[in-house]
């Protein structure tokens, strides 16, 4: 029998940087985690991957304990890095920033097969797909 | 690590996205936030006994992100609501709520359950607000954590008070860099050190590990101060340094805990998960010092060193 979950919340932070800043001291402080000793081990295990943000999903149990498993980086992040664009845009559909190939975007959803709730990964180059457009990036072929 | 000082009233801005939405959310939301970090509330189903934990992706997700309340304005209120419009043209989007929120509210929240807590075999940590029934033997820190790392609860901390107490810690000299809470400075004056002096990078640290040795009537035994440690501290040389930190940290400061230790002292090191061991082994070995004893517990490990004789 597995304990009682309480919350279950993902964070997305810079790997290495945690401290008990916002977001992460109220997202675990209200479900009663002791947000140091995440603050600590997330730091000590994401050190490696500095200047990257690393999503962290955290299960936080009915008795307060919790633990955490850390993701590959954010489709958005991967889509930015390969439409070698900043930022993505404040008007999109409509405005695009940028362009993607649909290589780039298999590559990407190989990569975040994982952590997607995909069935195969066509399923998750459509999901890299709508986030490429809501962020106004197109998909050249 | 005093980033969290910068703002003492902040808001919170949330909304309720579709799954497929969420990303493109985040993506926004992480171009306005505080250093960027998001939050995300995944809606979940499990059976009445916690088993078959599912994330379920049929109802929306809650994300948020936090801004200081001083950098924020209508002008920005109206940017990110037009935002969140365009993106609501494609999948499911909620409105924009902003809600605001002192930085003690999560403080007070998580103290809420911080109940006393056997840290090792003599020492029990106990919150001012709650008493303990001690055993003949026992030795007991009263610890208001604040936003202060070491509570006795976690790995690193235990490792230490139980290597502290299998080792002859009476009369000497301490350093504990890193203090946090002060646990271990004042766990070291319990087991009978002469004099010890605790130091952290951290402003919150410094002033929660003060308000903690005042708590347990030893400030004339404890010294604390802001100190990264970039020149050797003038109250040593110690004749024991401590020191739970992180891996990164433990090999990036090792001229520093070297340079506190008398020639006979002995160092103790707490932080170190399994896959960094061997990088802490390394550092201080090619630095002269020989291991004398490891303790592990999960995943976490603690040294002790002395300078080759």
């Amino acid at each position: 029998m597995a304990k009682r979950v309480r919350a279950y919340i993902k964070l997305q932070i810079e790997a290495g940087k945690a401290t008990p800043a916002p977001p992460v001291g109220p997202a675990l402080g209200q479900h009663g985690v002791a947000i140091m000793n995440f603050v600590k081990e997330y730091n000590e295990r994401t050190a490696a991957q500095a200047g990257q943000t690393i999503p962290v999903v955290i299960t936080v149990y009915e008795d307060r304990s919790f633990t955490f498993v850390t993701k590959t980086p954010p489709a958005s992040d991967l889509l930015r890095r390969a439409a070698g664009i900043d930022k993505g845009s404040d008007r999109a559909p409509a405005v695009k920033v940028g362009k993607v190939t649909t290589d780039q975007v298999r590559e990407i959803a190989e990569l975040k097969m994982k952590d997607l709730n995909a069935i195969d990964v066509e399923g998750a180059m459509r999901q890299i797909e709508g986030t490429a457009r809501s962020m106004g990036i197109e998909i050249a072929s | 690590m005093t980033d969290h000082e910068a703002a003492e009233e902040w808001l919170e801005l949330s909304v309720e996205a579709d799954y497929e939405a969420v990303e493109s959310v985040v993506e926004l939301f992480s171009r306005h936030g505080y250093q960027g970090g998001v939050s995300i509330e995944e809606p979940f189903t499990q059976d009445p006994d916690g088993d078959n934990l599912k994330v379920d992706i049929t109802r929306p997700f809650a994300v948020s992100t936090f801004v200081s309340a001083a950098s924020f304005d209508a002008a920005l209120k109206e940017e990110i609501e037009q935002a969140l419009w365009f993106l609501g043209s494609m999948r499911p989007v909620g409105s924009l709520r902003v809600t605001s929120h002192r930085e003690t509210d999560w403080e007070e929240a998580w103290k809420k359950h911080f109940s006393p807590v056997r840290a090792s075999d003599r020492f029990v940590i106990r919150p001012p607000w709650h008493e303990v029934e001690a055993t003949p033997g026992d030795l007991v820190i009263t610890l208001d954590p604040g936003m202060a790392f070491g509570t006795g609860t976690h790995p690193t901390t235990r490792l230490c008070l139980q290597l502290l107490e299998s080792m002859p810690v009476a009369g000497k000299r301490v350093l504990d860099a890193g203090t946090g809470t002060g646990v271990l400075a004042l766990g070291a004056v319990l087991l009978g050190a002469d004099a010890v002096t605790a130091v952290d990078i951290d402003q919150v640290a410094v002033r929660q590990s003060g308000e903690n040795v005042a708590l347990n009537g030893l400030e004339g035994r404890i010294s604390i101060r802001e100190d990264d440690l970039s020149s050797p501290p003038e109250d040593g040389p110690f004749e024991l340094v401590i020191a739970n930190i992180i891996s990164r940290i433990l090999i990036e400061i090792h001229p520093a805990l070297l340079a506190a230790m008398a020639d006979d002292a002995t160092l103790l090191l707490s932080g170190i998960i399994e896959d960094k061991e061997q990088g802490v082994i390394d550092c201080y070995a090619a630095a002269g010092l020989t291991r004398l004893d490891r303790l592990q517990m999960g995943d976490w490990i603690a040294h002790i060193w002395k300078r080759q004789i």
